[in-house]
């Protein structure tokens, strides 16, 4: 079932279209990239989705219910997660946590027990500062931990891990994978290992339309372009492979760089039947024969061209 | 001597108040670590000099904690 | 009603962890002593300053005296204070953004500014009247002829426009992001009423006689219909100033 359908989206400031026929859905259980470069349009849509923004056109829908500018009540399926969260500084984060709480309307015995759990899970149980004195990763996980105080069905985080250190995003990340379990993720991102670090599936965005969708595994089986290389013990022998390579019109030019040699292929099957056959026929033994995975990297640059 | 009664009557408290106004203000900046040391040597003489308006002053602007 | 509960709580601890509540307590209750002070020791620092050559002949002080000084010393001192301290109220949630997260926990809007207006209004009430229990014990203590006759309406008057100013803070807080606007609107609009004061026409309908004419209304220890006019139309205005600014705030953009 599509926990969030978003069709037909269109917004534009003055002349610039920002988002031009924006059309996906996102099912449950799963962990959603929303990728694309810094201006794409991906904050727009998400505060569109929180009922922050009001779209020009097309509809969203969260858990079937429209959305509506304003007061919308599809914000209690809802958790957020802005890119640079700010809090009441003058409070403390248990003080914060109860205040979310009684906002949400949460039971009062249960909403303490809920407190202490998501406060642990996110590692600022005990924390008896304010949060004026909190880092930036502090803060992040303190916005992962408000995001959950309701439950949410859907978990809306826009560029979770852009403004944290190493340790920071391999925390936060792990969070994530921990709240998949009960909770559907659409997190947007420009950092492409944290998608494939944590992201079942993904939605491209690209001059204000969605240019590819699917899952990571899909889309990366979709990727022209397979790179391989292969590997021989002395340079004599690679120039005889690389020569050998050259008249086939399936290989794209290869590249010989010592004992190596390296190309590009369209399928990376038929790459390596014909590489192999080569080997074989020049009664060679390759060091080492390798079929390189796309990356999202690619993947991306491939979506966006 | 009415005149003293009354004057004190008045006095004594107005004077408290801006007792607690200072101590407040000082022992704000005292403790405020987001503050150069220069900085807190300008806002404790205005603290100190200037009467009422200062710690109030100090205490809405100078705390720099938001 | 929960949420409403909840953020009033937010609001009171911000304001006294921001030491607002305490700053404004301060000012009040000086202004409070500083009235009857000045009106019964100032003829007397006059004469002690004055040169002896030059006599000039000061009436005895009244209890009318130390309320004329606390007419002037609230609407210059604590109500300028006042809109001073509480005018980032809306514009510091707006630029951070603190908003979006109650907003998109189902906290209703019109909670928000509903308990934000009542932190303010609560503030005010409280804060005036610490003043004003303050400065009728020691105008009773100083003045112990003076009669409460009429007290109750010139008192109460220059709260109802504390009021009017309050919506308009609240108003132009909501409408503004900067938090230097409210100061601006409050400013215009008092400059405003001002400049109409000079038409006598609409003298005799203006709010201002609500912080202009408390003295008189004290010393007649009666209304004229002018004023009553003054008073109706200043809680009409506040009535509305408050409803704008809750309608504008539910479909105020946020970030």
């Amino acid at each position: 079932m599509a926990v969030l359908e978003i069709e037909q989206l269109k917004k534009s400031y003055g002349t610039q279209n920002v988002l031009d026929g924006v059309t996906f859905s996102v099912d449950s259980g799963s962990v959603y990239g929303f990728i694309g470069k810094n201006g794409a349009g991906k904050t727009t849509t998400m505060t569109i989705a929180l009922g922050l923004l009001k779209p020009d056109e097309g509809t969203v829908r969260i858990n079937g219910e429209p959305v509506t500018y304003g007061d919308t009540k599809t914000n209690k399926y809802v958790g957020y997660l802005p890119d640079v969260p700010e809090f009441y500084p003058f409070l403390t984060a248990g003080e914060y946590m109860t205040l979310c709480a009684d906002v949400s309307g949460l039971d009062k015995k249960e909403s303490k027990k809920k407190i202490s759990e998501l406060l642990e899970m996110v590692g600022l149980e005990n924390n008896k500062k304010r949060i004026r004195n909190y880092s930036r990763g502090m803060k992040q996980r303190l916005g992962i931990a408000q995001a959950l105080i309701n439950d949410p069905i859907l978990l809306i985080c826009d560029e979770p891990t852009s403004a944290l250190d190493p340790i920071g995003r391999q925390q936060l990340l792990t969070v994530l994978k921990k709240v998949k379990e009960k909770t559907t993720v659409i997190f947007s991102t420009h950092i492409l290992t944290d998608v494939e670090a944590v992201c079942d599936k993904v939605a491209i965005l690209n001059n204000g339309k969605i240019v590819k969708q699917g899952s990571v595994e899909q889309l990366k089986a979709e990727v022209k372009t397979n790179q391989w290389t292969v590997v021989l013990e002395t340079e004599e022998e690679a120039g005889r492979v690389a020569e050998a390579l050259e008249i086939h019109p399936e290989l794209l030019p290869a590249k010989q760089t010592g004992v190596k040699v390296e190309g590009t292929s369209e399928s990376a099957a038929d790459a390596m039947s014909i590489i192999l056959n080569c080997l074989h026929t020049l009664s060679v033994i390759p060091v080492r024969v390798e079929r390189k995975e796309p990356t999202m990297e690619e993947v991306f640059m491939e979506a966006i061209r | 001597m009415q005149l003293m009664t009354d004057y004190f009557a008045i006095l004594l408290p107005l004077i408290i108040l801006q007792l607690i106004l200072l101590v407040t203000a000082i022992v704000h900046l005292v403790r405020n670590d987001r503050l150069s040391q220069s900085n807190k040597i300008i806002w404790a003489l205005v603290i100190v000099f200037v009467n009422i308006i200062g710690p109030i002053i100090y205490l809405i602007f100078g705390r720099k904690e938001d | 009603m929960r949420g409403y509960g909840a953020f009033i709580q937010k609001e009171i601890r911000e304001n006294s962890r921001n030491y607002k509540f305490f700053i404004l307590g301060i000012i009040f209750a000086i202004v409070g002593l500083l009235s009857p002070l000045s009106a019964r020791f100032l003829p007397e620092l006059m004469e002690t300053l004055m040169d002896e050559n030059i006599t000039i002949i000061l009436a005895e002080p009244t209890y009318i005296d130390s309320w004329l000084q606390f007419f002037s010393n609230i609407n210059q001192i604590a109500l300028v204070a006042f809109v001073l301290v509480f005018s980032p109220v809306m514009a510091k949630e707006y630029e951070k953004g603190t908003f979006i997260h109650m907003v998109t926990k189902g906290l209703p809007r019109l909670t928000i500014y509903g308990a934000k207006l009542t932190v303010l209004l609560l503030s005010w009430t409280i804060f005036y009247l610490i003043s004003f229990l303050i400065t009728r014990a020691y105008t009773l203590y100083y003045f112990p002829e003076g009669t409460s006759e009429g007290l109750f309406i010139s008192v109460g008057s220059l709260y109802l426009f504390g009021l009017l100013i309050i919506s308009l803070l609240m108003l132009s807080g909501v409408l503004f992001r900067n938090s230097y606007a409210p100061l601006l609107a409050v400013g215009g609009g008092v400059a405003v009423l001002f400049i109409g004061s000079i038409f006598p026409v609409i003298e005799r309908w203006s709010p201002l006689q609500l912080a202009t004419r408390n003295v008189e209304v004290l010393t007649l220890q009666s209304t004229d219909p002018a004023f009553t006019r003054g008073a109706i139309i200043t809680l009409m205005i506040t009535v509305m100033f408050i409803i704008t600014g809750g309608l504008v705030f539910r479909r105020k953009a946020l970030q």
